[in-house]
């Protein structure tokens, strides 16, 4: 998997917003990768440092037990994400996502 | 590019005791015997200590030469040689695989074995990788496991619904997963195996972990008509997803997932990923499949929308008609703390016991971390097949999935606007009682329904048959003048 900075799923208040959404994330550096009923980004750390207020540690977790394969990524502190007074009116909730372990 | 390091990767032959050399022009070493070549053991191992001594590496002493590595500098030094930088595919049939640089000897160069090791090494020679060759057919291993397509088929019943011309034929089953390389399985069996990108992937037929290539399997083992459409994940999983369900599949497989152990409350960043799937099934009708998760209390798998899938072991012993059947201690069954009475799994596919699940034979891409993971031996930690030769003996309720994914196309074929829910219920109603075992929570199998395996193996032939009932009841029921 290739490594590009740090992903995430934004939420909008109103999906007929989403292109507004989309002009917003992508001015603060934000790379939008798919407009759905959520808006797939990706962006750089001090990008969502910047905008959403995250910190970051990193974090590393077992994706595949048999062979024993870990994952090393950076892992949102879900306290500290929050979305700044200005983009408010457009976006209902901030996700960082994280690597899904294979079953 | 894949490197295989700045250093040399060689064999140091050591001299035969009886003198004869095994580089000699008419030394063909398949057609004499062995011993004529083989040197003293103290010798093998002399050879190794100088080695080491003068900086090498030293990884096998073998019978006849001793196996190692070094610095490309320490190797020109020693050797007063010269080596130089190469590139080739990692395999010549499948250049999208990727090349590997190696370290290799330059004919002409001169090359002198120094005073220290004359008496303990006749050659030494830099070795180039191998080329892969990539069987379509698997290799053999020593103990019970199953080949795909034919066992896990066999086993699901499903060779008789493909008999009545049940195959999964123009249903679209979507996989996001982590890559889908192009093996000679796919292509001798036929199968229409594609694959594309998540928005945030590259490259969609290279599987560095493994997973995709080989889960896909399960899917055509059951569905052997079907179109497969992977999706190779990038660092999103949630952003894979909602490609597989852009594509309008009928099926969606996911084996994966997210564990939250005595989590009572969805954390928030997995809520745009329950959305996706919620909108997949309930406004795309795609019936959406996810595997349970191995000891793990795994979301979506937990989702009251999702068809989830645990683990069921069919021994190689015979019980009453068929094998014997076993809860897998290796699937999870668990009651969701998140969705009230939410209990997992709902059917159960085909998975090994524990340690490690090592079950059925699949394909993967040679070298990848699981051809390597798994390789070697001994049985039931590894699979015994070697680290490179595009096969690997795994399952987890990762196989289980995708099997029952398959089923879901067949029931699609013979009813075409069959619901996500329909198809739930009708798998769940036609699946195979399983009354021993416990599950990787240590929750007993059971009559009827129960924990551990919810409503037990699916059986794909009792689920079409009950399809074609339902189909040809809600014909009967729409046709012109009938009252209702």
């Amino acid at each position: 998997m290739v490594d590009r900075g740090v992903a995430g799923e934004v939420v909008p208040t109103d999906p007929r917003r989403a292109a507004e959404v989309h002009t917003a994330l992508r001015q603060r550096g934000f790379r939008v990768l798919h407009v759905g009923r959520s808006i797939s980004v990706e962006a750089p750390r001090r990008a969502w440092e910047a905008t959403f207020g995250v910190s970051f540690t990193p974090h590393t977790k077992t994706v595949q037990k048999e062979i024993d394969r870990q994952r090393t990524y950076m892992r949102a502190d879900p306290g500290s994400v929050r979305v700044p007074i200005d983009l408010q009116d457009l976006i209902a909730e901030v996700a960082i996502v994280e690597p899904p372990e294979l079953h | 590019m894949l490197e295989q390091s700045g250093r040399v990767h060689f064999e140091a032959a050591v001299p035969s005791a009886g003198g004869a050399s095994m580089f000699a022009p008419d030394a063909v070493l398949a057609l004499r015997p062995l011993d004529e070549f083989r040197p003293q053991p103290q010798r093998v191992a002399q050879a190794a200590a100088e080695l080491r001594s003068l900086g090498f590496a030293v990884r096998h002493i073998g019978s006849f030469s001793v196996s190692g590595d070094a610095p490309r500098g320490l190797w020109e030094q020693v050797f007063d040689t010269h080596v130089e930088q190469r590139t080739r595919p990692l395999s010549p049939s499948h250049p999208e695989a990727g090349e590997l640089t190696y370290l290799s000897h330059v004919a002409g160069v001169p090359f002198a074995v120094p005073s220290p090791l004359e008496a303990l090494v006749e050659r030494a020679y830099p070795q180039p990788p191998p080329t892969f060759h990539v069987s379509p057919l698997p290799p053999r291993v020593p103990y019970h496991h199953l080949r795909v397509p034919s066992d896990v088929a066999m086993l699901l019943r499903a060779t008789h619904a493909h008999r009545a011309g049940i195959t999964g034929d123009g249903v679209r089953v979507a996989m996001p997963d982590t890559g889908f390389y192009s093996h000679p399985f796919y292509d001798w069996h036929g199968y229409r195996y594609q694959a594309t990108l998540a928005p945030d992937a590259l490259h969609a037929d290279r599987d560095d972990e493994g997973h995709g290539t080989a889960m896909a399997a399960n899917i055509l083992a059951l569905a052997p008509a079907a179109d497969l459409l992977g999706v190779k994940m990038g660092g999103n999983a949630t952003l894979a997803f909602k490609t597989a369900a852009e594509l309008e599949p009928a099926v969606i497989s996911n084996s994966w997932g997210y564990d939250l152990p005595g989590v009572s409350a969805l954390p928030n960043f997995l809520r745009p990923l329950e959305a996706a799937v919620a909108e997949a099934v309930s406004e795309r009708g795609i019936a959406v499949c996810f595997s349970a998760g191995n000891g793990d209390m795994a979301f979506p798998g937990m989702m009251p929308q999702v068809l989830s899938v645990g683990g069921v072991h069919a021994h190689d012993t015979l019980c009453g008609e068929g094998l014997a059947l076993e809860a897998s201690d290796y699937a999870s069954s668990f009651t969701s703390l998140i969705y009230p009475g939410r209990h997992v799994p709902d059917v159960c596919g085909l998975v090994g016991m524990q340690p490690k699940a090592i079950y059925i034979m699949l394909p993967v891409q040679p070298g990848n971390a699981i051809d390597v993971g798994l390789s070697g031996t001994p049985f039931p930690e590894h699979d015994e097949t070697a680290e490179n030769d595009g096969w690997a003996v795994l399952s987890g309720t990762s196989a289980a999935c995708p099997q029952v994914a398959g089923v879901c196309a067949l029931l699609r074929q013979v009813q075409p606007g069959l619901s996500p829910v329909s198809a739930r219920e009708l798998l769940k109603a036609s699946a195979r009682d399983v009354s021993i075992g416990r599950s990787a929570m240590g929750e007993p199998a059971d009559h009827g329904h129960d924990g551990a395996t919810g409503a037990g193996l699916v059986d794909a032939h009792r689920a079409c048959l009950l399809a074609g009932s339902a189909a040809a009841h809600s014909a009967a029921r729409r046709r012109p003048g009938r009252e209702r």
